[in-house]
């Protein structure tokens, strides 16, 4: 996927969030995102990340994202 | 035995289960080898499966904790989470706390 693919995967499953997406190894399949949303609240961190992770189900099932490193952040609004 | 038995086998008989690509000795992924030094680093005795060696194992565990990525830590039966989160309760201690009872 590419760095906007991921950006717009992001956006479209936490709106208004802050997202910043980095390719580890600039092969575009290991990714380490940073997601602050409001969505997070009142989540455990087990929750937010699969939350992230959920967004990629597809893709990280067939491995075309092969590692997701996650950091979230509850944005208070 | 079904996939879910299986785990669950596992699980109560291990109180640190870590599943990973490769074994401790022999990590074949980076995250793993991450997670994998964080509990030798503490000094933790703790169970390893090699999902590589188990593809079953492999698409079992996922769904079983419903998350998608390997390596996977179990502590008393409940999941931790990935590297990062390992890494996060690693650096906060609370990975420490959690080892400790």
């Amino acid at each position: 996927m590419s760095p906007e693919q991921m950006i717009e995967r992001l956006k479209s499953h936490f709106p208004n969030a802050q997202i910043e997406v980095y390719d580890l190894t600039g092969t575009q399949n290991h990714w380490e995102v940073a997601v602050e949303s409001s969505a997070f609240k009142g989540q455990s961190r087990i929750q937010q990340h699969q939350s992230v992770m959920a967004a990629f189900g597809p893709e990280l099932k067939t491995g075309e994202v092969h590692a997701l490193s996650i950091k979230t952040k509850v944005k208070e609004d | 035995m079904d996939t879910k038995a299986r785990i669950e086998q596992i699980l109560s008989e291990n109180p640190v289960v870590l599943f990973m690509k490769g074994t401790p000795n022999f990590p074949q992924c980076g995250f793993s080898a991450r997670a994998t030094a964080i509990l030798q680093d503490l000094g933790v005795t703790f169970h390893s499966v090699n999902i590589l060696e188990d593809q079953e194992l492999r698409e079992g565990i996922k769904a079983y904790g419903n998350w998608p990525t390997i390596p996977q830590l179990y502590i008393k039966k409940q999941l931790v989470g990935g590297s990062d989160i390992m890494m996060e309760m690693y650096q906060s201690g609370e990975l420490q706390e959690a080892l400790k009872n």
